[in-house]
């Protein structure tokens, strides 16, 4: 379905600039917007992406097929995660949605432009599956070319049906699953065919979007090849379609939102709560029957209005209470903790930064030392399949308990500003070198915190597998090291992300971000180092990981207290 | 169109933001609500616009009940409220495109689009990212749209205060009152009295989610024993205070 027809946007472009012809002062402006501002950059980042995956998987396939359908299983189940979360949100409370609210667009349309959208952003599924079928052909000296593209299809089909049953029948899937799965991912694909992660293969091929590896074991070198590959691709699309309507019904049309402005404080449920059109009208021509219905002796409004008068709410308005500051001794312990280290000043900032938020950090430790503890009951049991799936929980505990990217600060978030986006703290005195003292003091009281499970864990995981404890205590402390070097770093990328350093190029910030690209690898090359040296070298190298840090949080500042970068980006 | 409000209530959560609101609009009319904050103005237009779904009541139009699933008379009007809900990658050009085929109209005639450009000095910025556009340039953008698609019933949150400039804002009022002619229908809300003084057919007064008031300008300057808008609204807030 298309939202507009091109041949009537072109028509009107040449009118526009047949008129803008005809006057000079038109002319200037016309050609310094279009200079400025031009719609649809072309992406150049994909192809360059494709071509350094491509790369790696050249290096590491000789070493056989498994381990690269194994990256493409993890890929495949990792983006039907996320871009199933992804299409429940575009049907639901997304920007599209809301706005599609202001203009005569039927549910149905805009099903099928949403899908539209959405499909075409699986697209990239269907690349990286073709890339790395082709590798898988060309590898058994095969014709490769039209095989890679029918597995590629399947495979996307599959991925999509995944995506739609995800969509319709499992909702509420925390954000944080499909980014340790993209991390899981990495760590598998950057690894390469190591023998310990061999054992996890086949457990990821048992996946659903990993079903098309064993298509390809069973139709391996056999006559009807083609034949059964179109009824499978048939089959998927049929799925697709089946899992899609499926998905249209439960969420689509059975959860479309009321009302665009619900307030703040309705529970999410109740935002998805089941509302069809034909309902509605039902209700309406009911309502009819119960035109002489008595009116209510109060509103709401009046009712609030009175109680504002009466007693409760003034004598709370004149006790002060709702202006005393939080009280950090009240707090779980974790946040005590962190309480107890700042100042006066700092626990003001904290407050505005946290944004009245209830913390959390406590609950979040907790939750990572469960998984650590189950990760480690996984290292004890010692088997080379249950050591990689340990990996993984292990990360998973790291993710909770250490503040990653540098931490939730709801301040640093981006809020409407005129229509275009600027971080919420931009409109109040806040300071830079406050703020980031806030942070680092937060984030290495919950790092801190988080160190001994980790050590622990590690110590466990050295153990089992015939390495000493130490060494694995070590490396783990090692990791904890270069990630609190990093927090300077991090918290001068919770003041850019809501900026525009990066998009707004200018001889003065030109500079900044070249030096930024340097120092982010500069930064990573030094991490890597000081995990891959030996004890006497690894401290030299962890002190010129915390000196980039530090130097790039101090550069930033100086460029962000000069006001050389704008406290504003556009919106996607 | 004609409009027909019918005890219109509408609650969120405990609050009625609307209570018993009833209308009865002819076509070819300017009409302006006004209302301190809060009072239910926007809450009104979305229930006009099918945004939002009255908690009891009915909004006819034509004298047949209006939902948001009557895609018919949805492509009768056009609600631009405060902040215009535009996609931010899109061109004004590509903008007016899909209004004009969500909308079902017939391709407009070029020089018409141009012309509206050109009065709301769009023309030089006719190709960039709405994204890209100043507060008021994004709502002349959804405003070159409206005059383009040129509904029954224009519903407008807000004109007189969403940025535009003052030949921005004059050039609308004027594009209005040609619409009221050829018997379109105007609603809009504003704060600024003057303004809905000189400028509307009708005047509502909503307050407290009711409708205190409606009429000619004359007629309940008259009735409100007031010399301007501006004098009877105080007064009405005084009354509101003290009751």
């Amino acid at each position: 379905m298309r939202l507009y027809s091109l041949a009537l946007v072109w028509r009107l472009r040449r009118a526009v600039r047949q008129r803008v012809r005809k006057s000079k002062s038109l002319r200037r402006r016309a050609r310094w917007w279009r200079r400025s501002f031009k719609l649809d950059r072309p992406a150049i980042y994909e192809p360059l992406l494709i071509i350094v995956l491509a790369a790696i998987i050249a290096i590491h396939l000789e070493k056989g097929n498994a381990w690269l359908l194994a990256c493409l299983t993890l890929y495949c189940t990792a983006t039907a995660v996320m871009r199933s979360r992804q299409l429940q949100s575009l049907m639901t409370v997304s920007p599209e949605r809301l706005l599609f609210h202001f203009y005569p667009l039927s549910d149905t349309h805009f099903f099928r432009w949403g899908l539209q959208v959405f499909l075409w952003k699986t697209a990239r599924i269907w690349l990286a599956s073709g890339v790395a079928f082709a590798f898988v052909f060309e590898a058994q000296n095969e014709p490769w070319f039209w095989k890679a593209a029918a597995f590629a299809t399947l495979q996307w089909l599959v991925t999509v049906a995944a995506i739609f049953a995800l969509a319709a029948y499992v909702y509420g899937i925390h954000k944080w699953v499909p980014v340790g799965l993209y991390l899981a991912l990495i760590v598998v694909f950057y690894a390469g065919p190591l023998p310990y992660f061999a054992p996890i293969y086949p457990v990821l091929q048992a996946l659903p979007t990993g079903w098309i590896d064993f298509a390809i074991t069973a139709f391996h070198e056999r006559v009807s090849e083609w034949i059964a590959l179109m009824m499978l691709i048939v089959l998927a699309a049929v799925s697709v379609r089946t899992l899609a309507m499926r998905f249209r019904a439960r969420i689509v049309v059975g959860a479309a939102p009321e009302q665009v402005s619900e307030p703040a404080h309705e529970p999410k449920h109740q935002i998805m709560g089941v509302l069809n059109e034909d309902a509605q009208l039902d209700e309406l021509l009911e309502d009819e029957e119960e035109e002489d219905k008595p009116a209510r002796p109060q509103t709401a409004w009046q009712n609030l209005r009175l109680q504002l008068v009466g007693a409760s709410v003034g004598k709370h308005i004149l006790s002060r209470d709702w202006l005393a500051p939080r009280e950090w001794s009240m707090e779980p312990w974790l946040e005590r903790l962190a309480g107890l280290w700042l100042t006066e000043p700092e626990k003001r900032t904290a407050e505005f930064l946290l944004g009245g938020a209830v913390l959390r950090w406590h609950e979040l430790w907790r939750g990572s030392v469960i998984i650590a503890a189950a990760a480690s009951v996984l290292f004890v049991v010692g088997l080379p399949s249950t050591y990689a799936i340990g990996i993984l929980a292990a990360s998973l505990s790291a993710l909770l308990g250490v503040p990653v990217l540098g931490g939730n600060w709801p301040a640093t978030s981006p809020a409407r500003l005129s229509g275009k986006l600027s971080p919420l703290h931009g409109c109040f005195p806040l300071e830079y070198r406050t703020a980031c003292r806030v942070m680092w003091k937060i984030n290495l009281v919950r790092t801190a915190a988080w160190t001994p499970v980790g050590l622990l864990m590690s110590a466990l995981a050295g153990l089992s597998y015939g390495s000493a404890a130490g060494i694995a205590a070590w490396l783990v402390l090692k990791g904890v090291l270069v990630y609190t070097a990093s927090i300077p770093l991090l918290s001068a990328g919770q003041f850019s992300k809501s900026t525009n350093d990066t998009s707004n190029l200018r001889l003065a910030t030109l500079p900044l971000v070249g030096f930024a690209m340097l120092i982010v690898l500069m930064f990573a090359t030094a991490g890597i180092m000081t995990m891959a040296l030996p004890t006497g070298l690894a401290f030299p190298s962890l002190g010129m990981t915390l000196g980039i840090s530090l130097g790039a949080w101090w550069l930033y500042e100086r460029y962000y207290e000069r006001g050389q970068v704008d406290l504003v980006r556009e919106p996607k | 169109m004609q409009v027909s409000l019918e005890g219109i209530s509408k609650q969120f959560g405990g609050f009625w933001a609307l209570e018993n609101v009833s209308l009865q609009l002819e076509p070819g009319q300017v009409v302006a609500l006004l209302g301190p904050n809060g009072a239910g103005k926007t809450t009104l237009l979305n229930c006009l616009a099918g945004i939002v779904r009255p908690t009891q009541g009915k909004v006819r139009y034509d004298g047949e009940i209006f939902h948001r699933g009557r895609m018919d008379f949805r492509r009768r009007l056009m609600f631009l409220p405060d902040g215009p809900m535009l996609f931010a990658r899109m061109s004004v050009l590509r903008h007016v495109a899909m209004c004009v085929r969500l909308y079902e109209r017939p391709n407009p005639d070029e020089q018409r689009v141009v012309e509206i450009l050109e009065r709301l000095d769009l023309l030089p910025l006719a190709t960039v990212p709405i994204g890209k556009m100043s507060h008021g340039q994004m709502y002349k953008s959804a405003l070159t749209a409206l005059l383009t698609v040129d509904p029954e019933l224009w519903i407008l949150d807000e004109p007189m205060a969403s940025g535009m400039d003052p030949t921005g804002i004059a050039y609308f009022k004027h594009q209005a009152r040609l619409a009221a002619k050829r018997g379109r229908t105007v609603i809009y809300t504003t704060q600024i009295l003057e303004i809905a003084e000189k400028f509307s057919d009708r005047v509502c007064i909503l307050d407290h989610g009711g409708m205190r008031l409606s009429g000619r300008v004359e007629d309940l300057r008259q009735s409100g024993n007031a010399q301007s808008l501006e004098e009877l609204f105080l007064k009405l807030s005084e009354r509101s205070e003290e009751e």
